[in-house]
């Protein structure tokens, strides 16, 4: 079901700056170090905080002694989770798994009875100084009853195997189980040609942003307020979460989120660390702040995956039955929204194909790994990667070429807009096309003999196809991640306009976009634009930054604003020239009648709208301001009749391809061209878009090569800083070429899609699928990622 | 920011330095470039209560010396990049060359850092072995001389004793030989999983040093024309394997062998 | 033990001295004692770059680096990088025109290395570019246009002379 518009479909007709490559806002600012981050800020009287985190993955506290740390003079205050109770709630689950008919597990500030992962805080001193309170840490004596503990998913589904939460309702370690079933695979498989089965791991990884969490929570005990300066991608509803959790009204918290160095998900509310500056502030009334290191931010995690599938197909490539059971080791329960992931992992299979039966379960289970928190892709990364491994597993089955699997599969262009099994209305795309230009891009026709040349030399080179699915913009019913967004556009006396919106930046640079859209649809110049993010007092509601969502709302929400704003110059401007509105022209600062040299300057109008709002602007109403939502069409939360929801207006996708060339006695990967073709409809600013895909891809070779959040077996995590989490660096990549292809969005005012998450799960899935294309002859299979020198070297003594 | 304090000191010479270290060496940590100490520090993992910075010590120098190369202890892989005399030794500039981290690492980190650290998942022990170092270390008795094969004891252990600092490190030029140094990582952020150094003389006759995959590196020998042997050997000589988070040691041995060849490869 | 040490310092042409807590590092001094905040910090271990300076000319980390180790020395931060006349240095003129940063935090590492690299070899192609910023993280640009952004400037800073 649709709901019809009630917007009117026009783009601004000068576009001077949409659809251009306009440079980063403020960049020289960034350049010359002025920039402030929130590790940058310095308030009077500041305090630091520091965390005493569990050495055992699993143990009940049996009591927390902090006399020793108390009688210390460096010590201003300390708490243990006892303490802590007495000053906040449980945290508000971002996502709540109950809401879908999972189970629930209170968080706290301070772990209060059990811990449930290394990691997880027991205790919390402020200091002077950082290095104060990190040496204060020593002085807390912590008496735990250790427990078993399990790690891996499977293992924690068995029976008798720890069970993780001791409250109501948990009698055993699943968190959810969601099914997402249509037709009938038995039947489908029945009368298939063929079947096939195998099992493919994705493995934990993680976001790893440059500049880590950090908070400066300040309360101010005349004002009975708080001012908390957060790393934060989502203000307001990180006010809602910690009101909630703090005893106060949201009106009582203004959260300034300031520069922020990188997010991809891991810097959206739920975090413990949030609210116990907030309680020490209150405590002390001092500011406190806390800087995440890396070592606490490599312990969140996202993504393990055990898919187990069966894929019934016929001798003609065609897939007609699709069958994946899947675990997701989601970790301990936590109040982010982590775990939501795994519900979208389930809901995006099977991604850009049609496939008539579908029986597709996630299993989400709770272990003692440290929490999921969300990350770049959110749960629908995962299944690009294992639906182009099953398509790639078609074609060596049938013999057909891979490409070819693709084309017969896909969902058509005049099928558009199509509603998968799993309920979601993809509004538009060609898929067709967008294989034919990536194939190109690398020369895919010309590679099987330059394969076969290097084979004859002992050299094992692959291609890799992997199609990727972005669903984009999410609204998750009963949460607070709103699918709508809200923008002010403001123009003073003088003719300079203030853009506020609700959706943030994390570095994307999505206020130059929206700005944008205001400059074109105001004809006035995007330096004449102030854009202020973040700030809970002055922006309107908004979601901030996840889901591609910030052109698709919080722009779309900006061009309706600057639109109310235009139609009052509009008018004003008719008067002042003698003109017809239909004949008014606005472009470069200036109103012009077509045609003729009268014109009048934007600035001059506005004057006079403030000026002489009772004789020229008698008929409009003063100020120039304008706030406007969007609510993009194509999202729909009355279930349908099998009770499926629409969470997503805009569908992204993407064609990734890769060349590597695997060395078959270490097993390294070099990964040695990359392209892709995306399309996300229409584009605000090119330069921003391929931005976010390079910088998506490169996440995707380093999920596909080597990132990995390994754990040793006693609970503690093994890779607890970069020399163990290796991210990619600039001299073992190529570039990533990147080719666009436009189907606009029927469904959003620009026509435009969410853009940003779509390349780790595409390129990673590429990777994979070369890798596996380059020892194909020596009859190997790598049925996991990462694919590192030891799991592919494995892979091939496996075959020997 | 470190979390206790200590006492900072920065000594003009070496012999002032084996001082100051031979009064409390138990709670003192000396420092070349500080890479790892520094870093060690700052995670809490090292607690000293003194540190002894080595950077006035006059250790930083590069010299040709009787047919071989001294390398102070605070002599930087840059400076070995950039030095005339350190040019005799390809394999010792290869390396140097390639350490991982850019040039703001390779600026600052110190060979002889590296050493004391002992590392086995590293370049320089397999290096220094390979070329037949001797590591010249002094205490506030004076200087004794340890060979490099010896000098490396076992997974972050050396034979230096309390109280006792690197000076420098003595590597013979070897005549008549090529040098060859091939290094295998996991990624680009990767230590190093496993090295291989290679001399080979004018009959072809050639001498590897696996580095970086047994606990303490291992040296084989044989015939620059039986690559196959030479790496069965490698991969045989590999009797402790090491075991880290990057890698565990099976995976070194397996590949051990493809790196001696890579290593012998690269010198001829 | 005394609680203090004693440093000067030049930072970008000024001279600067403190009494220190010998337990900062030369980034902590850098920014807290002194405040030339434009220098980041993001993982303490030396593999980010995030903290890159010049020191005594050469590029260095300083998150590896005890303050009072560099005591005596000559400092460049990113806040010294522009010319006094208020514009930008080449090198971040193409990291603006190029899009080669998107968060801004890894820019401390990205530009000191451009320009090291830029000083010692004009024309630097591809690989060798590459090669000069591996010592630094970025999680915004996948590289793709710090590798422009360099080969841009280079060009236009040959091209000028």
């Amino acid at each position: 079901m649709s709901v019809a518009s009630p917007y009117p479909k026009a783009v601004p007709e000068a576009n001077r700056y949409i659809g251009q490559r306009s440079r980063k806002l403020k960049g020289d600012q960034f350049l010359t170090g002025k920039t402030e981050y929130v590790n940058d800020l310095e308030l009077l009287g500041t305090v630091h905080m520091s965390v005493l985190r569990s050495p055992h993955p699993h143990a009940r506290i049996r009591n927390v002694d902090l006399s020793r740390v108390r009688q210390d003079p460096r010590c201003i205050s300390a708490l243990d989770g006892e303490e802590a109770k007495q000053h906040a709630d449980p945290i508000p689950h971002f996502i709540s798994a109950a809401v879908f008919g999972g189970k629930y597990n209170d968080v706290r500030v301070i772990a209060t009875g059990k811990v449930t992962y290394r990691g997880q805080i027991v205790a919390a001193v402020v200091a002077p100084s950082r290095g104060d309170a990190d040496a204060l840490l020593d002085l807390i004596d912590v008496d735990y009853e250790v427990l078993p503990f399990v790690l891996d998913g499977d293992e924690a589904l068995e029976p008798g195997a720890p069970l993780l939460y001791d409250t109501e309702g948990w009698e055993d370690n699943v968190v959810i189980r969601i099914p997402f079933v249509e037709g009938d695979f038995d039947a489908a498989a029945a009368g298939a040609d063929h079947t096939l089965e195998d099992t493919f791991y994705h493995h934990r990884y993680s976001t790893q942003p440059i500049e880590t969490r950090g908070y400066i929570a300040s309360w101010d005990p005349r004002a009975e307020a708080y001012t908390l300066h957060f790393a934060t991608q989502n203000p307001h509803p990180l006010r809602w979460v910690l009101s909630a959790a703090l005893r106060v009204s949201e009106a009582q918290i203004r959260i300034i989120a300031p520069t922020i160095g990188g997010g991809f998900g891991l810097k959206m509310p739920g975090h413990p660390e949030e609210g116990l500056t907030c309680v020490f502030s209150r405590i002390l009334g001092k500011p406190v702040k806390w800087i995440e290191e890396r070592d606490e931010a490599l312990l969140l995690g996202a993504r393990e995956h055990f898919h187990r599938f069966k894929v019934a197909f016929n001798a003609d490539g065609k897939i007609v039955g699709l069958r994946n059971h899947f675990t997701a080791n989601v970790g301990s329960i936590s109040a982010c929204p982590g775990w939501g992931m795994a519900f979208l992992a389930g809901l995006s299979f099977p991604t850009g194909y049609k496939i008539p039966a579908t029986d597709v379960v996630v299993t989400a289970v709770t272990t003692n790994k440290a929490p999921w928190q969300a990350a770049r892709g959110y749960g629908k990364e995962g299944p690009q990667i294992v639906m182009e491994r099953i398509i790639d597993l078609v074609a060596e089955a049938t013999g057909i070429d891979p490409a070819e699997v693709r084309r017969r599969n896909f969902i058509n262009k005049d099928e558009f807009p199509y509603k998968t099994n799993s309920g979601l209305n993809i509004d538009s795309g060609d898929y067709h096309q967008a294989l034919e230009t990536a194939l190109k891009l690398l020369d895919y026709d010309g590679f099987k003999a330059k394969q076969a040349a290097a084979l004859a030399e002992g050299r094992h080179i692959g291609f890799g196809i992997a199609f990727e699915l972005t669903p984009e913009s999410a609204d998750i019913p009963g949460t607070i991640v709103g699918g709508y967004d809200t923008s002010t556009v403001k123009m003073d006396p003088s003719g300079k306009v203030t853009l506020l919106t609700g959706v943030t930046t994390p570095g994307s640079g999505n206020d130059g976009g929206i700005a944008q859209i205001v400059a074109d649809t105001l004809g006035v110049d995007l330096d004449g634009i102030t854009v202020i993010q973040g700030d809970t007092d002055i922006c309107p509601y908004g979601f901030g930054n996840y889901s591609g969502r910030s052109m698709v709302s919080g722009g779309n929400a900006a061009l309706l604003a600057a639109r109310d704003i235009r139609v009052k110059l509009s008018k004003v401007a008719a008067f002042m020239l003698e003109a017809a509105e239909d004949d008014l022209v606005f472009d470069q600062g200036k109103i012009s009648v077509a045609g003729t040299d009268k014109a009048v300057a934007i600035k001059d109008v506005a004057n006079v709208i403030y000026t002489l709002a009772f004789a020229t602007a008698h008929m409009v109403e003063p100020p120039l301001e304008a706030t406007r939502v969007y609510k993009p069409d194509n999202i729909v939360h009355f279930p349908d009749e099998k009770g499926r929801i629409q969470p997503y207006p805009t569908y992204s996708n993407a064609v990734h391809v890769a060349i590597v060339e695997v060395d078959t006695e270490t097993g390294k990967v070099d990964l040695q061209r990359f392209g892709v073709l995306h399309d996300c409809g229409n584009m605000i600013n090119p330069m921003f878009v391929e931005g976010q895909m390079h910088g998506a891809a490169v996440m995707g070779f380093g999920a596909a090569l080597s990132e990995e959040c390994k754990y040793n077996a006693d609970g503690s995590l093994a890779a607890d800083r970069f020399k163990t989490y290796m991210m990619q660096r600039a001299n073992e990549i190529p570039m990533v070429e990147v080719e666009h292809q436009v189907t606009p969005s029927p469904f959003t005012l620009l026509g435009v899609k969410g853009a940003g998450e779509a390349g780790v799960g595409g390129a990673a899935g590429a990777i994979i699928n070369a890798v596996n294309d380059a020892i194909r002859p020596t009859g190997a299979r790598l049925r996991r990622t990462p694919a590192s020198p030891i799991h592919v070297l494995a892979a091939l003594k496996e075959a020997q | 920011m470190i979390k206790n304090r200590f006492q900072y000191l920065a000594p003009t010479s070496v012999e002032e330095a084996a001082n100051l270290l031979a009064a409390s060496p138990g709670d003192t940590e000396v420092i070349g470039g500080g890479t790892w100490v520094v870093v060690e520090m700052t995670a809490g993992d090292r607690d000293p209560r003194r540190v002894i910075d080595l950077k006035n010590a006059g250790l930083r120098y590069i010299r040709e010396e009787k047919g071989a190369v001294v390398i102070g202890a605070r002599a930087t892989y840059t400076d070995v990049v950039r030095s005339a005399a350190a040019a005799k030794l390809p394999a010792l500039v290869a390396m140097a060359a390639g350490v991982t981290g850019g040039g703001q690492l390779r600026n600052r980190a110190t060979l002889g850092g590296s050493a004391c650290y002992g590392n086995p998942s590293s370049d320089v022990p397999g290096l220094l072995v390979g070329l037949g170092a001797t590591l010249t270390v002094r205490s506030a008795g004076g200087t004794r001389s340890i060979a490099a094969a010896d000098f490396f004891t076992g997974p972050l252990r050396t034979a230096l004793q309390t109280g006792e600092l690197l000076e420098s490190m003595t590597i013979p030029v070897p005549a008549g030989m090529k040098q060859g140094y091939y290094k295998f990582k996991l990624a680009e952020s990767s230590w190093p999983i496993c090295t291989g150094t290679a001399l080979v003389g004018a009959d072809g006759s050639a001498t590897v040093t696996i580095g970086a995959a047994n606990c303490r590196p291992v040296t084989v020998t044989g015939s620059a024309s039986d690559l196959d042997g030479l790496a069965r050997a490698a991969e045989a000589a590999i009797t402790s394997p090491f075991s880290d988070t990057l890698a565990d040691g099976e995976y070194r041995k397996q590949i051990a062998g493809a790196i001696a060849k890579r290593a012998v490869k690269a010198a001829v | 033990m005394s609680d203090t040490i004693h440093i000067e310092l030049t930072i970008n042409g000024a001279a600067k001295s403190a009494d220190i807590d010998p337990r900062l590092l030369l980034v902590e001094a850098i920014r807290d004692t002194f405040g030339y905040k434009g220098t980041h910090i993001g993982c303490l271990t030396g593999d980010c770059g995030a903290c890159t300076i010049e020191l005594n000319g050469e590029i260095e980390k300083s998150c590896l680096v005890l303050a009072a180790s560099a005591d005596g020395g000559e400092i460049r931060t990113i806040e010294g990088i522009a010319p006094d006349d208020g514009g930008l240095h080449p090198v971040q003129q193409a990291f603006w025109d190029e899009y080669g940063f998107q968060c801004g935090y890894c820019l401390p590492g990205m530009l000191f290395a451009a320009l090291d690299l830029i000083e010692s070899n004009p024309t630097p192609d591809e690989a060798q570019i590459r090669h000069a910023i591996s010592g630094n993280y970025c999680r915004c640009t996948g590289y793709n246009n710090i590798v422009t952004s360099i080969q841009t400037a280079a060009q236009r800073m040959a091209a000028a002379k």
